[in-house]
């Protein structure tokens, strides 16, 4: 049989190799890992229940006053250092690693009502319902000198004080809000806007002229430390217990309302809230920022203390115990791991800032291993499964029934409005948002 | 102005109320009268405008402080003024009035307090608002950074020289800070700087961006050469006959003209050259290359003007090569020389692949090829029976083109022998004779037979591979004596066929196939046949013995069945070779037999069962023998080429064997109609719609409720032992199913499954989630896993990138500062300074240039 050529034309014998043949190869191919995004997801289940198991965030709680603690002030330079002021006029400075106290003052007659302390952390200043402003000495351990450095007699109660962050120039606010020299017995400067009195001023911590205040007309009002005028007024529909300002954006604040919603601004722009965050049962006390500027806690009347994103309409956190009563201050720590807050029932009480994140230093592969937990519940937590168990906080009997009340009463409102648009001529009821709803107005 | 100086005429119209110009005290004075007279006035009821006065004493009274009273006349400023036209003096007073005319501005009224305070508040808010625009952008992007790191002002890190404060103290660091005095002082780092001195020279020497372009020159020239290489590369390796045809065009021009210049200047040169061809000539014939268009040719002919000579040789290559050829297309291809080149192609191949079984040749190829080596002679011969003889073309045709195909496919054969699935080695062998002897019983019963005998006899002893090559040589050798063989075979099947009591159709029929066997077999070459005389006894010995078992088959078909069915049976049993050798196996019991595939063995039984059916059950055995012939075809086709054809070939002839038959017993001819007719039948007795609705019950009850045995021994009656609850009690605890709401409830005819599977359900999401827009984009991103398991260590860090991070416990966290509107320039800028000590120079500005040109 004669053999027979075929033609068989292998490309690769005639075609040269090109850049074009050098194939990219793929790493995470299915063939290689079957199934791998299934084993992700199990492993996110499983990362975000032992989120929930590892979920303690109570350290500890610091007892001492002998009435409700009213004003919680960080000391500017040592994480360590607290000081608090309670309603019967005494101050005392905590060492929180120790949860004692290093120093107890009687400093006022009633209230203490604000407390600031200045950048460099020696003295800070305190005011209260007997008129007075005083200034007392503090060192590095914490100890309070006996008697006041300085004492300022004023024409009425200051309901709260701020110090500013670089100069030594701190704010009261009464009748009035002034800006007082530390050096000087009479105020550099004062603001007043009608007849309202001011019960909550806070300095801007990056545009440090800046002022923030609520008063009781249930507005919130900015002025400007420099200029002789305030610069505008915000009226909302119940009134701001207090207002905190973004430490990494200059022109955002939160305030805390009667309404047990917390709204945050952009002062560029006051026509409406950049967001509401919902949560609280009772009116919002008190909130502070995180001082990395995503979160912000807030603490109330409903004896719960809530951490909300900035970014988000509602808590990612819950923290409450059974004996906690109403909260009445709340701070963030300077660095930003750990909560503190003070409540009605004398004590003062310490949380992480993240509930199931592990104290102290961390190995590499630690670290490692929670930035992918992290990442795998970023990557999944819409998942039913891992959304519900993420989500899962107990709450008290009363916050529940209250929460299940304001959704309902929610819907229903909803329900309404949206039954009287569809009875009426089109157009005449429009589409309010509920940002908008909770304002009055802005005054220039 | 020209009311206010209307206003002004008014007043000073007015009678009561005293001019600037008059006395103060007499206006004091006047007071109380004034008084009076308001107080009279009033008394009267009808209102009148009240005299304002003013109360402060003083020299210079304001103008503004008077009012209007009820104005009666109007006077205009003009009336009052017209005369001072007239008059030359006042010229004072004039220009005055000249510019109290032209300026028509009236100043506003100054806003009230509150007012006032709006403007300074809006005032100062905008400007507010414009100056913290500036951290607009720093806010964004921060709101968007992948991560941000706190405390934002990170320390700097910087290299810091540490043997500075390093005091050598153990032996080894004693000697290695000697070995590091050796160094020259040019190498080492100085106290609180960065670099050598030899590098801070070297960096002066070349700035950043001077060594950059030497680079980027640098890098251009080697691309350069490396395009020019891989050109030059690259042309070598073409293959285009065109190209490399003006190439040498191209080099014979150059060579010729290089003659042509020697023979003038260096006739010595030239002579050597022609040497060198000369050697060349010499290389070629001894090559034996005779062809016209070699290179010794063609540079033959270039030195052909030069000498006669090599026109000479040329000529005689040329002729040569002529000759050569023409010898070669002289080759004619007769059919002697055929045969004779095919035999020892076949043996060749099987040489080739005798130690491989796969590739030995089959039996049936040998057994095709020896047909088709007969039927050449095929129309030659004169036919003897005249009634077959559009048959017998039609056969020949068939042949004809099987043997077309046989040759070139010979080899296919064995390969695609090997293709086939087969248990095992010995079993495929088994089914390559059987098929072989199956087409040998239709081309040529009575070779197949010795060839088959042949193989039965050799299985016994030796291996499968020794057997099939020696029925191969067998059948080789067998097929010179085939003639004579065959004639004996046809004499015997007569005799054979008269003993069974056949029909004459029947007969007929056989005679036929045996005659046309005959016909196509081609008389054999005088010479082979006398060579292979020896082997000729061999095959008459097994002839006897196949002929004398077809004679036992036949009596055994005899005693079970009707004549008519034996006769098919017959005629199907020569047909199909699988089932003769079913029934040759008791008779063999060899050990091929157990390796036989069952689908043969079924084949066997179906024959048999019909040859015991009746003669309505004959017309569907011929179906089944039709399907299995189809069957075989269907196989055969997958393997043989020449195969399929000469099945086809038979098949034509059953086909026709069978009508004939059926025509004999008055038989229906069967119809596609008459085939669904029996399947319909077939179906008869099934209830179709019964067994639906048996389902559906079934599928009811298995997905439905069922009922619940609440019973507990005890529950209400005594309990002890030996005390046998009732049957009515146990009953009362029998909770009952609940009829189900089915969805097929109302559908007859449809099973709706309410099975479904919850538990997966929980897992799935009901919406895409937020920053995701459509599902794919969502897959797409999950099908990208993060885990160390599924990427690289780098890519995992990188998905594990947490959005926040505090770089060290326990560190405060300052507010964002001024600083960070001014980070990124002036970093940039910093590391530029340090890097950019040299400015370029002005001959790196010209490298510059040559560059661009």
């Amino acid at each position: 049989m004669p053999k027979i050529k075929v033609l068989c034309r292998n490309p690769d014998d005639y075609l040269r190799e090109t850049k074009n043949d050098i194939h990219k190869v793929p790493r995470s191919s299915s063939a290689q890992h079957p199934f791998k995004e299934q084993r992700e997801y199990v492993r996110t289940l499983n990362a975000v229940k032992l989120e929930r198991t590892f979920a303690k965030p109570f350290l500890g709680a610091l007892d001492g006053h002998r009435d409700g603690v009213n004003v919680l002030c960080k000391h500017p330079t040592s994480l360590a250092l607290l000081l608090s002021g309670a309603c019967d006029g005494e101050i005392i400075c905590w060492n929180l690693p120790r949860q004692t106290s290093t120093a107890k003052v009687q400093a006022h007659e009633g209230f203490v009502h604000g407390m600031a302390a200045h950048k460099s952390g020696q003295y800070f200043f305190s005011c209260g319902n007997d008129k007075t402003i005083k200034q007392w000495s503090i060192d590095a351990q914490g100890i309070i000198g006996g008697e006041p450095v300085n004492t300022l007699l004023g024409k009425c109660i200051y309901t709260s004080l701020d110090h500013h962050w670089k100069d030594d120039i701190f704010v009261t606010s009464g009748s009035r809000v002034d800006v007082w020299d530390e050096r000087r017995s009479e105020p550099l400067r004062s603001f007043s806007w009608g007849v309202e009195s001011v019960h909550h001023v806070k300095f801007n911590p990056v545009e440090t002229y800046l002022l923030g205040a609520a008063a009781h007309d249930r507005s919130i009002l900015l002025y400007d430390m420099r200029g002789s005028a305030p610069l505008r007024k915000v009226i909302l529909k119940l009134r701001t217990n207090a207002i905190s300002w973004n430490p990494m954006e200059a022109f955002t604040f939160t305030s805390a309302n009667e309404d047990g919603n917390l709204y945050t601004f952009d002062m560029r722009n006051l026509s409406m809230p950049l967001n509401m965050h919902i949560d609280h049962t009772a009116a919002v006390m008190d909130v502070d920022y995180s001082p990395t500027g995503r979160e912000f806690v807030s603490g109330g009347f409903d004896k719960m203390i809530r951490i909300f994103p900035v970014d988000k309409g509602h808590s990612r956190e819950v923290y409450h115990t059974k004996r906690m009563q109403r909260v009445g201050s709340v701070r963030w720590s300077r660095d930003s791991k750990y909560i503190i807050s003070a409540s009605d029932e004398m004590n003062i009480r310490m949380w992480k800032a993240v509930a199931w994140e592990k104290l102290g230093k961390l190995a590499p592969r630690e670290k490692a291993a929670m930035n992918y937990s992290e990442a795998l519940k970023k990557r999944y937590g819409a998942f039913p499964a891992i959304r519900r168990i993420q989500r899962h906080r107990h709450v008290p009997k009363h916050v529940f029934n209250a929460l299940k009340q304001q959704h309902e009463t929610q819907e229903a409102s909803k329900r309404r409005e949206e039954r009287k648009r569809a009875h009426s001529r089109q157009g005449s009821v429009p589409y309010v948002s509920v940002k908008k709803k909770q304002m009055v107005g802005e005054v220039e | 102005m020209e009311q206010l100086m209307r206003g002004l005429a008014a007043e000073a119209d007015d009678e009561e109320i005293p001019s600037d110009d008059e006395d103060v005290a007499q206006d004091v004075e006047d007071r109380p009268h004034a008084r009076l007279l308001d107080a009279i006035s009033s008394m009267d009821g009808n209102k009148r405008l009240k005299h304002t006065l003013r109360t402060i004493h003083g020299q210079n009274v304001s103008e503004f402080g008077f009012k209007t009273q009820k104005v009666d006349a109007q006077t205009l400023m003009s009336e009052m003024m017209g005369s001072l036209h007239k008059s030359s003096s006042h010229s004072e007073l004039k220009k005055q009035l000249k510019s109290v005319y032209t300026t028509t501005e009236v100043v506003d009224t100054p806003a009230p307090k509150h007012i006032k305070e709006k403007i300074q508040r809006s005032v100062g808010y905008e400007k507010t608002v414009k100056e913290l625009s500036k951290w607009d952008p720093v806010v964004t992007a921060n709101r968007k950074a992948e991560q941000m790191k706190f405390p934002l002002e990170q320390p700097t890190q910087k290299l810091i020289n540490t043997h500075i404060t390093f005091r050598p103290i153990t032996a080894l660091e004693k000697e290695i800070q000697a070995e590091l005095a050796k160094i020259k002082p040019e190498n080492r780092i100085p106290k609180g700087k960065l670099f050598t001195p030899a590098e801070e020279e070297e960096m002066k020497a070349m700035s950043l961006e001077e060594a950059r372009e030497r680079r980027a020159e640098l890098m251009k020239m080697r691309a350069i050469m490396y395009t020019k290489a891989s050109k030059l590369r690259w042309q070598n390796k073409i293959k285009s006959k065109r190209y490399r045809r003006g190439k040498k065009k191209e080099k014979l021009k150059q060579m010729e003209k290089e003659l042509e210049e020697l023979a003038v200047t260096d006739p010595e040169a030239l002579m050597d050259r022609m040497n060198e061809v000369e050697r060349k000539r010499l290389e070629e014939r001894g090559r034996l290359r005779h062809m016209g268009g070699g290179k010794f040719a063609r540079q033959a002919k270039v030195f052909s003007k030069y000498d006669n000579e090599k026109r000479q040789q040329i000529q005689d290559m040329l002729s040569k090569h002529k000759e050569l050829v023409k010898k070669h297309r002289q080759l004619p291809s007769s059919s002697e020389s055929e045969d004779e080149a095919e035999i020892p192609n076949v043996t060749a191949a099987t040489t080739v692949h005798s130690k491989n079984v796969w590739m030995q040749p089959t039996v049936s190829s040998l057994a095709s090829l020896s047909v088709s080596q007969n039927t050449s002679a095929v129309e030659v011969r004169d036919d003897e029976d005249e009634e077959e003889e559009d048959e017998e073309e039609a056969k020949e045709r068939k042949f004809l083109a099987s043997f077309d195909v046989d040759e070139t496919d010979d080899e296919d054969d064995d390969e695609d022998d090997d293709e086939d699935d087969g248990e095992d080695v010995e079993g495929d062998d088994v089914e390559k004779s059987e098929r072989s002897e199956e087409i040998a019983a239709v081309s040529a019963p009575p070779l197949q037979q010795v060839e088959a005998q042949s193989v039965q006899e050799d299985e016994t002893q030796k291996t499968v591979e020794i057997e099939s090559k020696k029925s191969g040589k067998k059948g080789r050798k067998q097929r010179g004596s085939t003639h004579e063989e065959e004639k004996r075979v046809a004499e015997e099947n007569e005799s054979k066929k008269m003993e069974t009591n056949s029909q004459k159709a029947g007969k007929k029929s056989k005679k036929q196939r045996v005659s046309t066997v005959v016909d196509s077999t081609a008389p054999p070459e005088d010479e082979e046949v006398e060579t292979s005389q020896s082997q000729e006894n061999d095959a008459d010995e097994f002839e006897e013995v196949q002929t004398k078992k077809k004679k036992k088959k036949s009596k055994k078909q005899k005693d079970t069945t009707a004549q008519e069915t034996a006769q098919s049976g017959q005629e199907k049993h020569e047909i199909t070779a699988p089932v003769i050798s079913d029934q040759e196996k008791p008779e063999l019991g060899t050990t091929k037999e157990a390796a036989k595939p069952k689908k043969n063995r079924k084949r066997g039984k179906k024959s048999k069962n019909s040859s015991s059916a009746t003669e309505t059950a004959i017309s569907t055995e011929e179906k089944a023998l039709m399907a299995v012939v189809k069957g075989l075809q269907t196989t055969t086709n997958e393997n043989e080429n020449p195969n399929t054809n000469t099945s086809k070939a038979k098949k034509g002839k059953t086909n026709k064997k069978t009508t004939d038959t059926n025509t004999k017993t008055d038989k229906i001819p069967e119809t596609p109609a008459d085939t669904l007719m029996t399947i319909a039948e077939a179906f008869d007795d099934d209830d179709v719609v019964a067994e639906f609705v048996e389902e559906k019950r079934r599928v009811e009850e298995e997905e439905g409720e069922k009922d619940k045995d609440l019973f507990v021994p005890g529950w209400g009656s005594w309990a002890g032992a030996g005390i046998v609850p009732s049957n009515k009690l146990r009953k009362r605890f029998i909770k009952k199913a609940q009829p189900q709401a089915r969805t097929d409830n109302k559908i007859g005819h449809v099973i709706i499954s309410e099975k479904k599977n919850t538990a997966v359900e929980k897992h799935m999401l009901d919406k895409i989630p937020y920053p995701y827009k459509t599902l794919d984009q969502m897959q797409t991103t999950l099908s990208k896993p993060i885990g160390r398991d599924f990427t690289s260590e780098t890519q995992f860090r990188k998905n594990i990138k947490p959005k926040t991070v505090v770089n060290r416990i326990g560190q405060v966290i300052q507010p964002i500062d001024d600083r960070a509107l001014l980070h990124g320039g002036q970093k940039r800028k910093a590391v530029d300074i340090e890097l950019n000590t040299k400015k370029p120079t002005e001959t790196s500005a010209k490298r510059k240039k040559k560059g661009k040109h």
